[in-house]
């Protein structure tokens, strides 16, 4: 999970990722920050994700993010 | 009650605002226009001979010579901006009141190869004609294809005219109005005059505008389809049928001999595939002796006669029209042989 | 059946009457016979390539679930689902691309040999780009999951054939529209009044202001020599013309539909206070960019061999290059795209690829931006550099809009050339108006425009600053409402223009 919040805040500084849960739906991350995002996370956690997975319930928030990342690295 | 309240009553409210505003709107900007005298004659009067056509036939055909000379009554619902389509609904207003015994048709070939666009006084006849079963289907052929303005406020095309209100309201409240007369359309150059449109052209310069001519690739179906259903109208009521074209500019005949020549030769044939006679005053052997034929005396390249023009070629219409349409046609074969 | 022929008002006022008159059941039977009954107006041979997409479409939609449900081996089943998939997706764009694009295939071709073969006259069915993105859209939310697939025909022949939105959008998404479509709706007077006023309103901005703002945009663009002095007039008229045509048609696709109780998407939200140009795609023809960002940016992005490149560029330019390289490159391809759908001309490419490079390098600079930023003390919250943005935005779209207007790529670089040196503003007045009347109205429909873009702009002002408008007009005495209503409906015949020959809206073109 730290790691996580240390690529958030890598990629876009200055918003509150342990608290926010609007994170797309208030346009704070916008779709490059969201496929940096992914690029980030599949190569540090080595998985692969799909068109399918990128929707605004999986990015609205670290928490979701990182539940994301948990089911498909058990995938 | 509750959908009186709620909904009846402002929905009146804004229909009553809207047909007050709008019948002000149309008394105050559209001018009197002697449509106004043809659908109240066409209206209330009965006639043997009814011409349809365009503005040629308005400037060239006068029905009081041709009443005059062939015994019959006449009336001229030629128009500028008058399609087959206008056309064909004029002639069944017509026949609510009575069912005329000829029809003669003015033929301008640029009004069966162009689109029926919002030009000239294209709505004049919709807005002019009284509410009848022939209006109806007139509102349904034309209307309700056209731009949703032009039905509801048909002041939407005059509405340039709001420096003339005090003139357009002074000239709707006078009795020649009232009376259904033709005072208002007499101007220096031209009047309304024994229900056709008198040029007085001055021997000046003619303005050269693009002129529509035939172009056989550009056909519009529309004007074919409701010649078609004029021909078979007159077929069914047993009312004689005459195409003509009005005589052009001897300059403009030269200066686009191609386009005409392919006109009469499509015409021609599309004529007497559906045996109605077509006279083409055109042709050299419809030639007129004491008709001047120089751009001199009409009003511009495309051919819109001038007021002894007309009479001299109103004589000869009704000339023609007194031998009987088969029989012109032989007439002219033979002198041409 | 154009939307401003008195044929679509009498065709919408016995739809909507007829619709909450009928057993509530049958609506959207209702709806889909009038959609039908539309189409079908437009031409019968049209209705085939329709017939065409909605059933393959619909047939594909099953059979993936199925696939899903059935195929135990999960390769095979991925492999089976994809086949299913690219096939359905060849064949629809097929027809689009086949229909669209041939003539331009053709003379780019005759352009490039010398050759000279004729071009063909094909049909193009009405809306086709828009009815074909979104059942694609459709069939991929099946492929994702993301949405289950419709079993019956018919209802998904409404999806599809939805008439107030298939000539012009906005592309509907399947999991908000088909529900409402099916679902059965009471009549809500307060909706039906708002639906009204904002098909009024749609009205007014495109016959009172686009209609107005078109004549002196075509008088410029097509006469780019005698009017040199104007390029600028010329594309904030153009930039005034698109907006108010286009969004106009929105409001009133979008009241009609409301008028059945069918919320849409919406496709516009004040592009003209955007403060970049991604800022800008996101409230200008929304449901085209959220469909090209869920259907072609992020499949683009995250595919097999963008992954490829995407490592090899962190090797080579480093982590946080690297990481965005890839982004701008699908980027690029999206916007190529978003070009290609404006029309088939060199011109439309351009514009696409301006837009994509606009928002790659601002991509590729953002982290290099923030830290100037900082370093300059300027905050995005700081109303001066906001309205810097604003202004900064609004003069790239309109050097785009350059190329989307002018007949060709070097007039539009010429006319932008003479924008700057020639410029003469009192070539304005001899632009003429209607056909008689020459200059007289000239001014008079010059302040028409610029009266008619205050209001505009006012109201997108407050809306922008969140005031609840409809709110407003809600709590209104029913007498004003019906003067508002009525003075809004006069004032299209008074100030507007015949909406030209064709009479049509732009967009209802693709």
């Amino acid at each position: 999970m730290d790691k996580l919040l240390e690529i958030l805040e890598d990629i876009q500084p200055d918003a509150d990722y342990e608290n926010c849960e609007t994170l797309i739906d208030d346009g704070i991350l916008d779709s490059f920050a969201i496929l940096s995002i992914v690029s980030e996370l599949q190569d540090e956690f080595e998985i692969t994700i799909t068109p399918s997975q990128v929707i605004p319930e999986n990015f609205n928030s670290a928490k979701a993010l990182w539940a994301m990342v948990q089911r498909l690295k058990e995938d | 009650m509750r959908n009186f309240k709620k909904i009846i009553l402002p929905g009146l409210c804004v229909i009553l605002i809207l047909a007050v505003v709008n019948t002000f709107m149309n008394y105050a900007l559209i001018p009197y226009s002697y449509v106004r005298i043809m659908m109240h004659q066409a209206a209330t009067e009965e006639y043997d001979t009814v011409f349809l056509g365009t503005s040629h036939g308005l400037n060239g055909i006068s029905p009081k010579i041709v009443e005059r000379e062939t015994g019959r009554s006449c009336i001229n619902l030629c128009l500028g901006g008058e399609y087959p389509r206008d056309s064909y609904y004029l002639l069944r207003k017509v026949c609510e009141k009575s069912i005329p015994k000829r029809v003669v048709y003015e033929l301008d070939a640029g009004y069966w190869c162009t689109e029926e666009g919002q030009r000239g006084d294209f709505n004049r006849i919709y807005y002019e004609m009284p509410w009848s079963s022939a209006k109806l289907e007139y509102f349904a052929a034309k209307m309700l294809e056209l731009d949703f303005r032009a039905a509801l406020f048909p002041w939407f095309y005059y509405r340039g005219q709001f420096k003339e209100i005090k003139e357009t309201i002074a000239c709707k409240q006078s009795q020649d109005y009232k009376e259904y007369g033709s005072q208002a359309f007499q101007k220096p150059h031209q009047g309304f005059v024994d229900g056709f449109i008198k040029n007085n052209t001055a021997p000046s310069d003619k303005p050269e505008e693009e002129i529509e001519l035939w172009n056989e690739k550009q056909k519009n179906l529309d004007s074919f389809r409701y010649f078609e259903k004029l021909v078979s109208f007159c077929r069914k009521h047993n009312v004689e049928l005459v195409v003509i074209t009005t005589p052009v500019p001897q300059e403009t005949l030269e200066k686009h001999q191609k386009e005409y020549q392919q006109m009469n030769a499509y015409f021609s044939a599309y004529m007497r595939e559906r045996g109605i006679p077509y006279w083409n005053y055109n042709l050299p052997e419809y030639k007129m002796d004491d008709f001047d034929y120089s751009l001199r005396i009409f009003s511009d390249y495309e051919g819109h006669m001038n007021g002894d023009q007309a009479e001299i070629f109103s004589l000869r219409l009704s000339k023609d029209l007194n031998r009987g349409s088969y029989e012109v046609e032989e007439i002219h074969n033979r002198d041409d042989n | 059946m154009s939307l401003i022929s008195m044929k679509f008002l009498l065709f919408v006022i016995v739809a909507a009457v007829g619709y909450y008159w009928i057993p509530k059941k049958y609506q959207w039977i209702w709806l889909l016979l009038f959609s039908y009954i539309y189409y079908v107006s437009g031409g019968l041979k049209v209705t085939c390539f329709l017939a065409f997409t909605t059933i393959t479409t619909w047939l594909a939609g099953i059979r993936l679930e199925i696939i899903a449900q059935a195929e135990q081996d999960k390769t095979k089943r991925k492999r089976r689902k994809k086949q299913i998939l690219v096939l359905t997706l060849l064949l629809n764009f097929g027809v689009l691309a086949v229909l669209k694009y041939t003539n331009f295939a053709i003379t780019t071709y005759n352009l490039i040999s010398g050759a000279s073969y004729r071009e063909l006259s094909l049909l193009l069915p009405l809306g086709i780009s828009f009815y074909t993105f979104q059942s694609m859209g459709y069939l991929l939310d099946v492929y994702w999951d993301r949405t289950k697939a419709e079993h019956n025909l018919f209802r998904f022949a409404l999806f599809v054939s939805f008439f107030p939105q298939i000539l012009q959008g906005p592309i509907g998404r399947f999991s908000r529209l088909g529900e409402q479509l099916y679902a059965s709706h009471r009549f809500d007077l307060q909706k039906a009044e708002r639906s009204l006023l904002r098909i009024l309103w749609g009205y007014f901005k495109k016959m009172v202001i686009a209609d107005n703002a078109v004549i002196f945009v075509n008088a410029i663009f097509g006469e780019p020599e005698r009017y040199s002095g104007l390029g600028i007039i010329a594309v904030l008229a153009y930039s005034i013309q698109l907006y108010c045509d286009f969004s106009g048609g929105m409001d009133v696709v979008i009241g009609i539909a409301g008028l059945f109780g069918i919320q849409m998407d919406e496709n516009f939200k004040r592009p003209y206070f955007a403060i970049s140009i991604t800022d800008f795609w996101h409230r200008w023809h929304i449901t085209l960019g959220t469909w090209m960002k869920d259907y072609v940016f992020y499949p683009v992005s995250l595919s097999g061999w963008m992954k490829h490149f995407s490592k090899f560029a962190k090797k080579v330019f480093g982590k946080q290059t690297g990481r965005t390289l890839p982004i701008c490159l699908a980027n690029l391809i999206v916007f190529l795209v978003v070009g290609i759908w404006h029309g088939a001309a060199w011109k439309f490419i351009v514009y696409g690829l301006y837009n994509g490079m606009i928002i790659a390098f601002s991509g590729l600079m953002a982290p290099r931006y923030r830290k100037w930023k900082q370093a300059l003390h300027i905050s995005d919250s700081n109303p001066g550099f906001h309205l810097f943005q604003i202004l900064r935005t609004f003069v790239l779209v309109n050097i785009s809009w350059f190329f989307d207007r002018a007949d060709d790529v070097g007039t539009a670089l010429r006319m932008m050339k003479y924008a700057v040196t020639k410029f003469d503003l009192s070539q304005l007045l001899s632009i003429e108006i209607g056909e008689a009347s020459g200059t007289a109205y000239t001014l008079i429909f010059m302040t028409v425009i610029l009266v008619g873009c205050l209001v505009v702009f006012v109201i997108s002002l407050l809306q922008e600053q969140g005031r609840d408008l409809e709110g407003f007009y809600d709590r209104q005495h029913w007498l004003i409402k019906c003067m508002l209503f009525a003075g809004l409906f006069l004032l299209l015949p008074a100030l507007g223009q015949p909406s030209g020959e064709a009479g049509g809206f732009i967009y209802a073109q693709f």
